[in-house]
């Protein structure tokens, strides 16, 4: 018993050790890498099959940046982006208007769940939010792409993944399915010059921190059988003495 | 009757002491003949290539997001509730508060999204089998159904079964993003007597596959 005490003691040590440490331990959570990733998936309305995967390993406000995609646009330009500062999310059908007569989703349909241009995903130079939203002359090009650049990323934008609150969108539809970007959904919300299915968004993932190391999922019940098989067969033993001591009382009642 | 009923009482715990005596015994007996460790996954299982790879052609198109709720796998009689649970404290997945309950983790998509849905259980509790005990007898194939908030349901089958140490655990592998919709199913393995832990994680890959016909695993 007094054996039994003392490590009842030493757990409730180091539970309550842990509880001041843990705090401790997490208020330094920006100055070790970070690693995000999501799945891309087409935008609702936007007639996109494709798909893509991003990861972004976050060091201090340096963002090494993977993208992969397949079954967009071909020989197209796709701009990509991180969107900061709204809900995390991505945009779903109901966000959807008539635009020139089309039920699609265009930018601005989408900022109220991916909010504004964090970053952009360019292949060289500049990456920032106002200059090169729509550089595109310098973002990807193609329907299966390999994105991989290290960018550094502002203060907001380095919060707001950490956060779990940026998402990728890869922009660039073909909704009227003619290989190439026309004014079928009338002038882009961005820039009038361009056509509204080059700046639409195609793809989207809202980027969530990457679990690491395997998971705890067992406490071995079924392995010391032993213990388990001696805890019930005392039990048991015990109940069996009950009767036998109710029998012999039982008994000299009569 | 007076002396009737004494007797009767005494016969009854008689009869109730041989029982408990018979049953200590017999569960003796079978904790010493008879364990039953949980059962272990293919050999294959073993020799995963780190360079297999791992998204084959989609078989059917993704669905959009919908939170799950309950699980079946009718080959080890699986048919469970599924709990949200979120990244712990070591940055791995947390587990499920109850053990006879499985956990899908909110930062991955849900069940039938493009990308990969990530659900955890424990293979045991510390007084017995949990959700994911049976989990080691899947083979490639075995159908696993998903139950959304939607109303809608979404069809797996598995088509691979990988266990990793826990040490040199390949997270990126394991939880990383899909281009197609994907399910992953993890447990322990690998009992370490000395320590009384578990060495390893069992994977389960699942990937979409058509309702099957008639319904084959209506009632359950």
């Amino acid at each position: 018993m007094t054996k039994k005490t003392a490590t009842s003691v030493a757990a409730l040590m180091a539970i309550a050790s842990g509880m001041v440490l843990a705090p401790v331990a997490f208020a330094d959570s920006s100055s070790h890498d970070d690693e995000l990733h999501t799945a891309l998936a087409p935008i609702p309305t936007s007639k996109v099959t494709g798909s893509g995967t991003a990861m972004v390993h976050l060091k201090g406000n340096q963002a090494t940046v993977t993208i992969k995609t397949q079954g967009l646009l071909a020989d197209a330009p796709h701009a990509q982006h991180f969107h900061i500062g709204a809900k995390g999310q991505c945009p779903p059908a109901s966000a959807a208007k008539q635009h020139n007569g089309q039920l699609s989703l265009n930018t601005t349909d989408g900022l109220p769940f991916y909010g504004k241009i964090g970053a952009s995903l360019t292949t060289t130079g500049d990456t920032g939010a106002d200059h090169s939203a729509l550089a595109v002359d310098r973002f990807p090009k193609g329907s299966a792409y390999t994105y991989h650049r290290t960018i550094t990323v502002d203060d907001e934008t380095a919060k707001s993944l950490r956060d779990e609150n940026a998402v990728v969108v890869v922009h660039g539809i073909d909704f009227n399915g003619n290989g190439k970007y026309d004014n079928v959904l009338g002038a882009s919300d961005l820039d009038p010059k361009l056509p509204s299915e080059a700046t639409n968004p195609a793809l989207c993932g809202p980027l969530k921190m990457a679990p690491a190391a395997a998971v705890a999922g067992g406490m071995g019940g079924t392995q010391s059988a032993d213990t388990m098989a001696l805890t019930a067969a005392g039990g048991l033993l015990t109940a069996a003495a009950g009767t036998l001591y109710l029998r012999r009382r039982s008994s000299r009642q009569s | 009757m007076t002396g009737f009923r004494p007797r009767g009482r005494r016969g009854a715990y008689t009869a109730a002491a041989i029982a408990f005596t018979t049953s200590a015994l017999v569960v003796l007996a079978t904790a010493l003949f008879g364990q039953h460790p949980p059962p272990a996954p293919p050999d294959t299982a073993r020799a995963a290539s780190i360079d297999e790879p791992r998204t084959p052609a989609p078989r059917s198109s993704p669905l959009p997001r919908s939170e799950p709720t309950v699980i079946r796998i009718p080959k080890i009689g699986v048919r469970t509730q599924i709990e949200k649970v979120t990244r712990s404290a070591d940055g791995s997945v947390d587990m499920p508060t109850d053990p006879d309950h499985v956990g899908w983790y909110t930062g991955s998509v849900t069940p039938g999204e493009t990308g990969n849905t990530v659900v955890v259980g424990h293979l045991d509790s510390r007084s017995g089998p949990a959700a994911f005990y049976g989990l080691g007898t899947l083979r490639k194939g075995s159908r696993i159904t998903v139950t959304r908030r939607d109303g809608s349901t979404a069809h797996f089958a598995v088509t691979a079964m990988e266990v990793w140490a826990k040490d040199g655990f390949p997270s990126r592998r394991v939880y990383g993003p899909t281009m197609t919709p994907t399910l992953t199913l993890i447990t322990c393995a690998d009992w370490d007597d000395d320590r009384h832990t578990y060495r390893s994680n069992l994977v389960i890959t699942a990937e979409p596959t058509t309702s099957p016909p008639g319904g084959a695993d209506r009632g359950f």
